[in-house]
């Protein structure tokens, strides 16, 4: 379960607020807490103030560690593949540095790209494979580390059919085997819990931007 | 009818190292004790000053900004006969304190190379350091790793290829050292195969046959170094043209720049004018770098129309001084000492002038080219008005930096002076042979007032097109 009480990041001219709210594990993609709001309007920074790598006002789940300490499954936007690393390596990299030997964490690696269809690229280079290729890796690395909470960053962005469908398959068949609270900043139009960004309500200025938590069933 | 003319140039510039082995040379000389030991201490002095200034500069890289890298930047482009002077007034302080520090011996050579290597590695360094991806830094963090983790991981395997290419650069530069090698290590038994070279065929021992063993020795760590660079791709060459880059963006301090370039001038007057023979030596010294400068830019612009981009790169294969050597012995009765001393430098500083300048021409702005074209602008005229606005900074940047490298190289010109033809830096050599080190400390000062002034000169907007060459 993840909670968040509060959430406030202050900028020069900018104030973001977060309603509190509560998180269970998801079980499936649909149980996932959906970010919606305008370009611009916070939610990646949202998400990496979550994730530590933002300084804010807050109290949330380890929101009192630091970032290594908080196990925090993030896929970024650009996914950030390490160049130097080929594909394994790369998913190979997040499980070592949770403790995971070399050889459990290339097992799982491999079975893990296998499963996504990258069997053919398990040795590539990831300056070499397409979008989709690296957004299944970028996936993968972060849920084998076995995350308590896992931020998914615009991950269907520019994607094809066919790789939309290999990336929920496989999150829907891994959430089920471990539900873990997700939040999703995604402008798809899925089904499931939202966090609205809201700007100009009662008692929001113009330089204040507004999450507010809302309920599947509120919103219907 | 261009394979002919490669062909000749190919055999012209090649023909003179096979005449060295009309010397009586035999195998047997290249495992002679002597030789053997002048191997293993130019490749243990190497390998060790490496380390220790490799051991700074890591550290080092990580804090300078701006200023600090400004000047790191300049003290890599100093003539090294600056360095020279620096260590011996250094050694002559230590020395009443502690025997260990005793001038003209390898220990004073080693202190010099680790000094000479720490701006080039520290900027190098640096470089790679701002060049990682700060996004990645904070993915590494949010997979869990701590600051030890992070290092381990990321930074020195992101960094690993610019450690790799500055090291071995490093490290050819040190095999090619002439100047420092010479004027400190003072003479057989202290110096490394690039001076054992010179020494074997000076007058008073005049031994080819065991310059050629040097030689080979040489040949053979200098080609090791090179496939080793090749394979790293360096791109480090080109570090001292940044600060010139950089100095010509924008106007902001250009105030200190114009009374910096005022007050070299006036010192370079100064002290010609208060030094005897040094005018003389200063002309020879100016109008041979000049020379030089332009020959480089004409020679690597040809290459690369002619498509034949490996003949700009045979000076990185080859030693400075073995290719004077080479040279002298084949020419050096039958052609001008400048031609010969402009030919060697050109064909050595061609590298550094073709990797920065071959990817700008191969970047050509082909559709614009075509539209000056149809506009009736002959081929000529169309690259001077759409290429050349674009890659001028980057040539005069260039021409800048060989001119500099071109005015302290001492090794591809001491062979061929002479009464006549005797360049600023044979000049200060003599000098120091001689121990009048005033005369040599102001013959160095002069050095790096002109480097100075040269490097300033494309900031200044000095020598720099000004204008639409089509106007």
């Amino acid at each position: 379960m993840f909670h968040l009480k509060s959430l406030i990041l202050e900028y020069p001219d900018l104030r973001i607020t977060v309603e509190p709210f509560e998180l269970a594990p998801a079980r499936n993609e649909k149980e996932a807490l959906y970010v919606q709001a305008p370009s611009g309007f916070g939610k990646t920074t949202l998400l990496r103030a979550i994730a530590g790598l933002e300084p804010c006002e807050g109290v949330f789940t380890n929101s009192d560690k630091p970032v290594h300490e908080r196990k925090v499954g993030f896929v970024f936007q650009d996914q950030l593949l390490l160049s130097h690393l080929n594909a394994t390596e790369n998913v190979m990299l997040g499980m070592e540095l949770h403790g995971v030997s070399k050889s459990d964490a290339r097992a799982q690696a491999e079975a893990g790209l296998k499963a996504l269809g990258l069997e053919a690229r398990l040795r590539a280079s990831v300056t070499t494979l397409s979008g989709g290729e690296r957004q299944r890796v970028a996936l993968l690395r972060a849920l084998l580390t076995r995350p308590s909470l896992l931020l998914l960053d615009e991950p269907m962005r520019g994607l094809d059919a066919d790789s939309k469908k290999r990336i929920l398959e496989f999150l829907r068949h891994f959430l089920a085997e471990h539900p873990v609270p997700v939040i999703w900043v995604s402008h798809e139009d899925e089904t499931g819990n939202r966090l609205v960004g809201v700007a100009g309500v009662t008692g929001v200025t113009a330089n204040e931007r507004k999450f507010i938590h809302r309920p599947t069933s509120a919103r219907a | 009818m261009t394979s002919l003319w490669l062909a000749v140039l190919g055999a012209g510039v090649l023909y003179p190292f096979f005449t060295l082995f009309h010397a009586g040379f035999s195998t047997s000389l290249l495992f002679a004790p002597e030789v053997l030991h002048t191997v293993e201490r130019t490749a243990v002095t190497a390998l060790s000053a490496l380390a220790m200034a490799f051991l700074i500069s890591f550290p080092l890289a990580r804090r300078i900004r701006g200023a600090a890298e400004a000047l790191l930047q300049f003290l890599w482009v100093m003539p090294s006969f600056l360095y020279a002077l620096l260590v011996i007034v250094l050694f002559r302080q230590f020395r009443q304190f502690d025997p260990l520090f005793e001038l003209y011996s390898m220990r004073t050579v080693w202190v010099a190379w680790v000094l000479v290597a720490i701006p080039f590695l520290s900027v190098s360094l640096a470089r790679a350091w701002r060049d990682l991806d700060p996004r990645e830094d904070e993915m590494m963090r949010v997979l869990g790793a701590n600051r030890w983790q992070r290092w381990i991981r990321y930074e020195i395997p992101k960094m690993a290829p610019t450690i790799r290419s500055a090291l071995l650069h490093q490290m050819w530069l040190y095999l090619t050292s002439f100047t420092l090698v010479v004027i400190l290590g003072g003479g057989p038994p202290n110096e490394t195969l690039e001076v054992g070279v010179y020494s074997s065929v000076r007058l008073d021992q005049w031994n080819v046959a065991l310059a050629l063993a040097f030689s080979i020795w040489q040949g053979i760590l200098l080609v090791g170094l090179r496939l080793a660079l090749s394979r790293s791709h360096s791109s480090e060459m080109t570090v001292g043209l940044e600060w010139v880059k950089q100095g010509s963006r924008g106007s902001r301090g250009l105030d200190w720049r114009r009374w910096t370039f005022a007050a070299l001038v006036l010192g370079v007057i100064g002290l010609v004018w208060t030094t005897a023979g040094l005018s003389a030596a200063l002309f020879s010294g100016v109008a041979l770098s000049l020379a030089v400068a332009l020959a480089s830019l004409c020679f690597s612009a040809l290459v690369f129309a002619l498509k034949q981009p490996f003949l700009a790169e045979l000076g990185a294969w080859l030693s400075p001084m073995v290719f004077a050597l080479a040279w002298w012995k084949a020419y050096a009765f039958s052609a001008s000492p400048w031609l010969l001393c402009i030919g060697i430098q050109v064909v050595l500083f061609s590298p550094w002038v073709a990797r920065t300048f071959f990817p700008l021409l191969a970047r050509a702005r082909v559709a614009e080219l075509q539209a000056v074209r149809t506009l009736g602008a002959r081929p000529f005229r169309a690259w001077l008005h759409v290429e050349w606005p674009r890659i001028r900074e980057s040539a005069f940047g260039l021409f800048a930096l060989i001119f500099g490298l071109s005015l302290s190289e001492v090794s591809a010109v001491i062979l061929f002076s002479r009464g006549s033809f005797e360049p600023l830096p044979v000049w200060i050599q003599n000098q120091l042979s001689r121990f009048q080190f005033g005369s040599a400390f102001a013959g160095t000062l002069a050095l790096l007032c002109i480097s100075g002034v040269v490097f300033l000169m494309p900031s200044l907007g000095i020598c720099r097109p000004r204008g639409n060459p089509l106007d």
